[in-house]
């Protein structure tokens, strides 16, 4: 038989958005994860459905494009894996396979100069020393050589890493001279709370092609309930300052939002000031596992509010891309829609914390318990074979994860797992904040097909 | 109408003298035919915003 008589089949797992004339189309898996049909390619995709090359090339619905162009976008969407020709497609789901890189938390102090509400790092006046900054690089570089990794990235974390701004400077000489001798990429980045933030640093940051991040959790008084310095003295108006000073620079601060019962109320008009600073952000829920026990009732009824909220927001960025006003990234607790993944973090694969002390943790949330130290063990040999996130291996062959059915299980992939490990003793649950990812997932979607459409117009 | 694919789903042979056109030489793009892609090498729709690489966020955490 030849192929025109074989029946043609839509992807198994695609989700579809109607946007105006144009039919998104979200493939979870692939290398082409998004496209957007005008009205004609729509036709012929909905048609494609159980029907044979020759009856859709025949169709009389189809009667006013050519055949060569029918054939065109049948073959085009064929080849970008949303339809299948004689045979059914079965997606494979497994996770996209590692990144060839290693991500470190570089906790360069435990000093910081605010003390936010739900900060999970135990602050003091410890900061790592040059040494062990020397001693950490070269691990990482000597084990980024042993498993084949080309690339390391270094974020600058605390505490506040801009009050330890000689040591960073150090730190971006010493790594860019030892990893070039290795043919190793270097990437840096500062995760800031930005009220540091002044013309001379953001000149260094620019040239040195250090992208920032800073948090901002409200407008005024509504960030100042849980922002705070040490003397209970609002942040809002530093912070502001120092994004000014990176946008006046041309150095676009990539802003993060906490989102807690506190200031949820005041998040749309957060948005909207990220909106009209067409800044990149992203939102994530407070992970407070200290005081909060997140298995209660109250978590469902916080995540419900968050979704609320949240949807407003997400109302407003989409209007305000249609009228052409935003063109940034939004995002939602590191969800990323390009991958596919059982865990939503490099956590026990690519990622480590590195404390002040040298110290080898899976996570800047898990100092307290170290897997290693920097002088005596490999980074990435330690986090591989020593982290104690329960199930984390076997979550893609397990029945018993939670996540397993869900369509959105290797988008989200359970949410952070060192959350889940904290409140259940166990990565193998859905997230505490699952029901608001179901909700939002499809509403990231649409804002990202809304900006990939408008900005084609 | 007799049209023949490629284990990769592409037209490589028509009875009806469309597809050496089609296969080899394209002459819709997607543009033409109505497609609106996104992939993470090309058509970034969003302003640049010093993201690590554009793999999902510059996240407190997030790493891959």
């Amino acid at each position: 038989m030849t192929v025109s008589q074989n029946k043609i089949y839509q992807s198994d797992l695609l989700f579809k958005y109607n946007l105006g004339n144009h039919l998104l189309i979200y493939n979870p898996v692939g290398d082409h994860r998004m496209i957007l049909l005008d009205s004609a390619a729509q036709q012929v995709f909905k048609i494609c459905l159980n029907h044979t090359l020759s009856q859709v090339c025949d169709h009389h619905l189809l009667r006013n494009l050519s055949k060569k162009r029918i054939i065109s976008t049948v073959s085009r969407l064929a080849d970008y894996g949303f339809l299948s020709i004689g045979k059914p497609a079965i997606s494979n789901i497994s996770q996209s396979p590692h990144k060839q890189s290693l991500s470190l938390w570089l906790h360069l102090t435990n000093r910081c100069n605010f003390n936010c509400s739900y900060c999970y790092i135990a602050k003091d006046n410890g900061h790592m020393s040059s040494s062990v900054m020397k001693t950490t690089i070269s691990n990482a570089v000597e084990q980024c050589r042993k498993h084949g990794l080309e690339n390391l990235t270094i974020k600058f974390s605390g505490g506040e890493p801009l009050l330890a701004m000689d040591l960073l400077r150090e730190t971006v000489y010493f790594t860019r001279e030892l990893c070039s001798k290795f043919d190793i990429h270097t990437k840096f980045q500062i995760i800031s709370n930005g009220s540091l933030i002044d013309k001379k640093i953001t000149d260094f940051l620019k040239s040195h092609i250090i992208p920032v991040a800073c948090s901002l959790d409200g407008i005024g008084t509504i960030n100042d309930r849980q922002r705070i310095y040490f003397d209970k003295y609002g942040s809002f108006a530093a912070i502001d300052k120092g994004i000014t000073t990176l946008l006046n620079s041309n150095w676009n601060p990539h802003v993060l939002v906490t989102i807690t019962p506190e200031n949820v109320s005041g998040l749309k008009d957060l948005t909207r000031y990220l909106i009209k600073r067409n800044l990149c952000f992203r939102y994530a829920f407070v992970r407070d596992f200290n005081n909060r026990n997140l298995k209660s009732q109250e978590t469902k009824h916080i995540s419900q509010l968050f979704t609320s909220e949240l949807n407003k927001c997400f109302d407003d960025i989409e209007i305000s891309i249609r009228v052409k006003q935003f063109n940034s990234k939004v995002g939602l607790c590191g969800i990323n829609l390009n991958r596919s993944s059982n865990c939503i973090c490099g956590v026990g694969t690519s990622y480590a914390a590195i404390y002040h002390d040298g110290s080898i943790c899976s996570c800047q949330m898990a100092f307290n318990e170290p897997l290693g130290h920097v002088e005596k063990d490999g980074i990435i040999d330690c986090i591989r074979t020593r982290h104690s996130l329960h199930g984390l291996r076997e979550r893609e062959s397990n029945s018993n994860w939670q996540c397993n059915t869900c369509i959105w299980a290797t988008i989200c992939a359970g949410g952070c797992p060192m959350l889940a490990q904290k409140t259940f003793g166990t990565t193998l649950v859905s997230s505490p904040y699952c029901h608001a990812f179901k909700e939002l997932i499809p509403r990231l979607i649409r804002i990202r097909g809304l900006a990939l459409l408008y900005s084609q117009n | 109408m007799d049209i023949n694919f490629n284990l990769e789903g592409m037209i490589i042979m028509d009875t009806i003298q469309l597809n050496d056109q089609v296969s080899e030489n394209p002459q819709y793009s997607d543009l033409e035919l109505g497609i609106i892609r996104e992939t993470s090498l090309q058509n970034q729709p969003f302003e640049q915003c010093n993201e690590p690489d554009g793999d999902g966020g510059f996240d407190d955490c997030i790493s891959e």
